[in-house]
């Protein structure tokens, strides 16, 4: 066990970030993330946020490494895809034959090269240390926004990518999955802007309680197809512990 | 393993602290409570399971593939009730694959990147039999560092007959009539033995005829008494009917979702 292995490839995380929410509504997606990254239990590095605007139709949440990240973000892979406004990224004739990673009727160019980089990765024994929501708009024909749906995708660190229409990610995904998705079914794809945004916030209320990791700190960023994408405000929750009286190892 | 013996003449300084921190180091890497199951533990496991289940039965003119449509991870935890498992690369070629669910995407394109070769080099669709072949040689490139998944190819094959070929994670290759691969394989295979094999019925007895109606309600109950007792299978069952001389028909249908 050399300890000088480990800092060459990342098999330990070290500064990480927690849970990534994400719903679809009506017209676009929102995602909430927390503005906290941990060093271990320790709520190391704060007003950090955990989500990138790639271009006008996508926006990258992660929960993990944020140091591999980092690296993402500032690589050519992602700068590509930020920059040359004539790439339609999101265009789903992108190539006619080759099915991506995501199911054949959602295709998304980005997801997938992505999916590719950590395929690679992984197969190196060198994963990227993050499990990525990849949130967005796509446009069926060009230029028209009445026929955009909304497209999340998830990728894990090993690889693993699919599509879903809700997606708690990190702790979130034991405690908050079949809430949102109680939500969901509620509604379906009638889901308002702001309807969504309150289901996210009862969730992250829910992670206060329970993730030792969570901050109370978050945004909501979304992507609508009319908006593009728009990150979101600092917004600050506290929660209610009246319940913390009842405990009966409270001091 | 060097040992420490105390700090000696200022001279031998360096080779003491040389000394001193391989000591370190070999006690760090190597303390005695370490036993071989705690290395082993500690090294990043490349796979994960993303649960699930699928099966496929062929007859006479047609060929039939299932499977679920829940992904788990660490079999407890649903990450989504709509994945797909079943990938049907052309018109007659169905491939659905149950495990390590990256490698599944990975094994997904290499297959389509081929058959698009195929299809430019020789104008037409590959045909099951030749993708059989190709899919088998495919997962044995990867032998040392395998596609962790039970793969099944179905379709209909050239003559027109329905052909199902089921493999392990390194490429072995059996066509057979009918096959189960993922986490209900030994719930699903056994039932379809007794039903399609007929290997409990004694010589005498009249078989009944494999018709796509009993194929297909086959499958619905297999999946359906899978789900009962199975945690990682569940939601719908994603049905994808190929016959000879029609187009590819895709059915969900659904299932208990507990």
């Amino acid at each position: 066990m050399n300890s000088h292995e480990e800092v060459q490839r990342t098999l330990n995380p070290t500064c990480t970030g927690t849970s990534v929410i994400a719903l679809q509504y009506k017209t676009g997606v929102v995602v909430l993330t927390d503005r906290v990254v941990s060093y271990g239990k320790m709520a190391r590095y704060k007003n950090v946020s955990r989500q990138y605007k790639v271009n006008e139709n996508v926006l990258i949440a992660f929960g993990g490494d944020h140091a591999d990240f980092h690296g993402f973000k500032m690589s050519s892979n992602a700068k590509y895809f930020s920059g040359n406004a004539s790439i339609k990224i999101l265009g789903r004739k992108h190539s006619t034959d080759t099915s991506l990673a995501f199911s054949t009727e959602g295709e998304n160019f980005l997801a997938h090269a992505i999916v590719k980089i950590r395929i690679f990765r992984r197969c190196k024994m060198n994963p990227v240390w993050n499990t990525l929501v990849v949130a967005g708009v796509e446009e069926e024909e060009k230029n028209n926004k009445e026929t955009s749906t909304p497209f999340i995708g998830v990728i894990t660190q090993k690889g693993c990518a699919y599509q879903v229409k809700h997606i708690a990610t990190g702790l979130g995904a034991y405690l908050l999955n079949q809430a949102v998705e109680d939500e969901w079914r509620k509604k379906g794809e009638d889901l308002s802007r702001e309807d969504a945004e309150a289901v996210l916030r009862k969730s992250l209320e829910l992670t206060l309680y329970h993730d030792c990791v969570a901050d109370n700190e978050f945004e909501i960023g979304r992507v609508d197809a009319t908006e593009g994408v728009v990150l979101g405000k600092e917004e600050k929750i506290i929660g209610d512990w009246s319940i913390a009286e009842t405990n009966c190892q409270y001091e | 393993m060097a040992s420490f013996t105390g700090i000696t003449a200022v001279a031998n300084a360096t080779t003491d602290m040389a000394n001193f921190k391989k000591a370190m180091k070999d006690v760090a890497a190597h303390p005695e409570w370490l036993s071989s199951r705690h290395i082993e533990r500690q090294r990043w496991n490349p796979y994960s399971m993303e649960g699930g289940s699928t099966c496929a039965i062929s007859g006479e003119n047609f060929a039939i593939v299932a499977s679920d449509t829940r992904m788990t991870q660490n079999d407890i935890n649903i990450l989504t009730r709509d994945a797909e498992k079943i990938h049907v690369l052309n018109d007659s070629i169905i491939l659905t694959t149950s495990g390590f669910y990256g490698d599944v995407i990975q094994l997904k394109k290499v297959l389509q990147s081929r058959l698009h070769k195929y299809r430019f080099d020789y104008r037409s669709d590959m045909s099951v039999d030749l993708c059989a072949e190709l899919l088998s040689r495919n997962l044995y490139y990867r032998r040392f560092f395998p596609y962790y998944t039970g793969a099944i190819l179905a379709g209909i094959d050239e003559h027109g007959k329905g052909a199902v070929f089921s493999y392990d994670p390194i490429g072995c290759i059996e066509r057979l009539g009918y096959s189960a691969s993922g986490a209900a394989e030994p719930m699903i295979i056994p039932f379809l033995d007794c039903q399609i094999g007929h290997v409990t019925l004694a010589e005498g007895y009249e078989r009944p005829q494999l018709t796509l109606e009993r194929a297909i309600s086959l499958m619905k109950d297999s999946f359906r008494g899978a789900a009962e007792r199975e945690i990682s299978t569940g939601d719908k069952i994603h049905l994808v009917i190929a016959e000879a001389g029609k187009p590819v028909v895709q059915k969900f249908l659904p299932l208990r979702e507990d």
